[in-house]
């Protein structure tokens, strides 16, 4: 049973730089597998040797033909040369920008002009896309196969890197560009620094113990920047899953330790895991399973992984820990896969911020907060009352971004005071846990001058399994919840059932927060592309 | 096609087969995310042993899209 109770920070070196990692590494554990990939049917393994030699190949290439902070577009699937064209683009000062592969070519051509992109790396997938831009396009497309086919150079010659140490860890080294839910995106201008500091201090609060599986796409800065730069830091294997078609198959060869995900692939995984069950006939044994396992694990007796053995070998066997981000995962996955011999370790982050704002420690953590701040990045909450304790999240430190790329408007008004507003809503608890509410935008403004964060009571809402989608909102002043139930029952006492829910999360909550009104929809609720209910 | 097709998204919808229609949106009508879709073109890339490639999977939003993209290439 874990402890779950505060404890010392993990103790690791701490580097200047994304690039002085990166070298440290190479000679400190040079023969250590670093990456994993398939290549057809072969598993490829490079060491961390081979990842720096291979870098400064590249790197080579690029400083020989462009002057420094020259901007280059990364356009791929996620990859080893993915992984190699952003560090060498990165440690010979130039600048790189991770490009959303799900983008059409308009859309690709509009961030390559934005970010003043005098380069487009593209792997042979995309090979269309660059071929339709090229011939209307002043962006050189190059493509990733032909930059990186010299990799297997042999004598590489690292006096280049004296040269490269010399450049500042302050200047751009990447611009992210965030989805942004209204509006455009905007280019996040992250230094090396930025993004050290942030590898530093996450690193204090997760030990990774092991080997872990990289799913998440590259253009996001939880994808690249934790998933792998992070978990680089830790000297174990890092497999690279190429397409989601083989998450399954990546699992069983990769046997990660640890997994980085966005709830998405979480509740995907819940739904699996459950459907293999109904159609083995076995729905009712997980069940018991489950109850019993939660029952001995009160006692301090671990039987999960005996009792749980087949739904731990899908995930390759050794899976203890899920860190997940990006958006709010619902209680129940938690204790369903805790209950499996699973761990999911809440995190909050967010691009501007390189991106961990708090991450939840291995053995210390909470179902319903996101994890204790990191270490050197400071916290605060900016309430618009004294007495309330729930406010604007706001961040400072040398994680925080150096602004939005060519939008100054942009970049004063997400500061306040040096602090970086993050648009969300929360508090901090009495032992330093956050707690994300919801999204400033969505609140919702009593008369009474009171403020209530809608997500904060669907997610209260959304813990019980009869309710399966929710809004809330004010109809005439009174906080209204409208929910799509998850059962066929008959319309009475469904009223009933969800009556009881609404009052039982009415009792946890101050009187000016409670739901005062309660519909209930026959059909589910319109939703935006990205699956979020529409507002 | 339509019936085989049908077959195997009813291993990841809740939504009876009667209710299955060209028209039906994977997303909206049965009740799917987009690594469903994922792993349902997995599915029938073993049923028909056929690769599908990544940037394909966005395209296929209605049923009537995977049957076109079967029937051109299995």
């Amino acid at each position: 049973m874990t402890r779950n109770k505060d404890y010392p920070l993990y103790e690791l070196e701490e580097y200047e730089s994304l690039s002085q990692m990166v070298c440290e590494k190479a000679r400190t554990c040079p023969d250590k597998i670093a990456f994993q990939f398939m290549r057809g049917k072969n598993i490829q393994s490079i060491t961390y040797r081979k990842y720096l030699e291979d870098i400064v190949v590249t790197g080579k290439y690029l400083s020989k033909r462009y002057d420094r902070q020259t901007h280059i577009g990364i356009l791929g699937e996620n990859s080893y040369q993915w992984l190699v064209v952003f560090m060498a683009a990165v440690m010979s000062g130039n600048v790189a920008v991770p490009l959303d592969k799900e983008l059409d070519a308009a859309g690709i051509q509009d961030l390559l002009t934005r970010s003043d992109s005098e380069i487009c790396v593209y792997s042979d997938s995309y090979s269309d896309i660059a071929r339709e831009l090229a011939g209307n396009s002043p962006v050189e497309f190059l493509s990733m196969n032909v930059l990186t086919q010299t990799l297997n150079v042999r004598d590489v010659d690292f006096k280049i890197l004296d040269e490269w140490r010399t450049f500042s860890k302050k200047d751009i080294a990447a611009i992210f560009y965030t989805s942004g839910t209204s509006g455009k995106s905007k280019g996040v201008m992250l230094s090396q620094e930025n993004i050290i500091e942030d590898i530093n201090s996450g690193c204090k609060n997760f030990c990774l113990d092991g080997n872990t599986l990289v799913v998440l796409p590259f253009h996001h800065a939880f994808g690249l920047l934790t998933a792998v730069f992070a978990s680089f830091n830790f000297e174990h294997t890092i497999f690279i899953n190429s397409s989601l078609k083989n998450v399954n198959r990546d699992m069983l060869i990769g046997k990660p330790k640890m997994i980085m995900m966005v709830p998405l692939f979480v509740e995907t995984f819940h739904k699996t895991i459950w459907r293999t069950a109904k159609t083995q006939g076995k729905e009712r044994k997980l069940r018991f399973g489950m109850t019993l396992s939660g029952a001995l694990l009160h006692l301090g007796i671990d039987i999960r992984k005996y009792l749980f053995r087949s739904i731990l070998e899908g995930f390759g066997g050794e899976l203890k820990y899920i860190v997940c981000g990006g958006a709010a995962l619902q209680k129940k996955y938690i204790r369903e896969f805790r209950s499996f011999g699973i761990e999911i370790l809440n995190a909050y982050g967010i691009t501007e911020c390189s991106p961990g704002v708090t991450l939840s420690r291995n053995h210390y953590h909470k179902d319903n907060r996101v994890g204790p701040v990191i270490k050197g990045c400071e916290v605060r909450i900016k309430a618009d009352t004294d007495n309330s304790r729930c406010g604007e999240i706001q961040v400072r430190g040398k994680n925080v971004m150096l602004g939005y790329y060519r939008d100054e408007q942009a970049t004063k008004a997400a500061f306040d005071d040096g602090w970086f507003k993050t648009g969300d809503l929360g508090y901090i608890d009495k032992d330093g846990f956050l707690s994300v509410a919801g999204r400033i935008k969505n609140l919702i403004i009593l008369s009474n001058g009171e403020n209530v964060s809608p997500e904060e009571l669907e997610n209260l809402l959304l813990d019980h399994e009869l309710v399966k989608e929710v809004l809330v909102y004010a109809e005439n002043e009174a906080i209204t919840a409208e929910i799509f139930p998850n059962s066929e029952a008959g319309f009475e006492d469904l009223q009933k059932q969800l009556q009881d829910i609404v009052d039982v999360c009415n009792r946890k909550l101050p009187a000016y927060k409670r739901i005062q009104r309660l519909k209930i929809r026959q059909t589910e609720f319109p939703k935006t592309t990205t699956q979020k209910i529409k507002r | 096609m339509l019936e085989k097709v049908k077959k195997i998204l009813l291993d990841y919808t809740e939504v009876p087969a009667s209710e299955i229609t060209l028209k039906t949106d994977l997303v909206k009508d049965l009740d799917l995310n987009s690594l469903d879709v994922v792993n349902i073109v997995v599915a029938f890339e073993d049923e028909f042993e056929i690769e599908i490639p990544d940037q394909v999977i966005s395209t296929l939003t209605k049923v009537e899209d995977i049957v076109k993209y079967l029937e051109e290439h299995v």
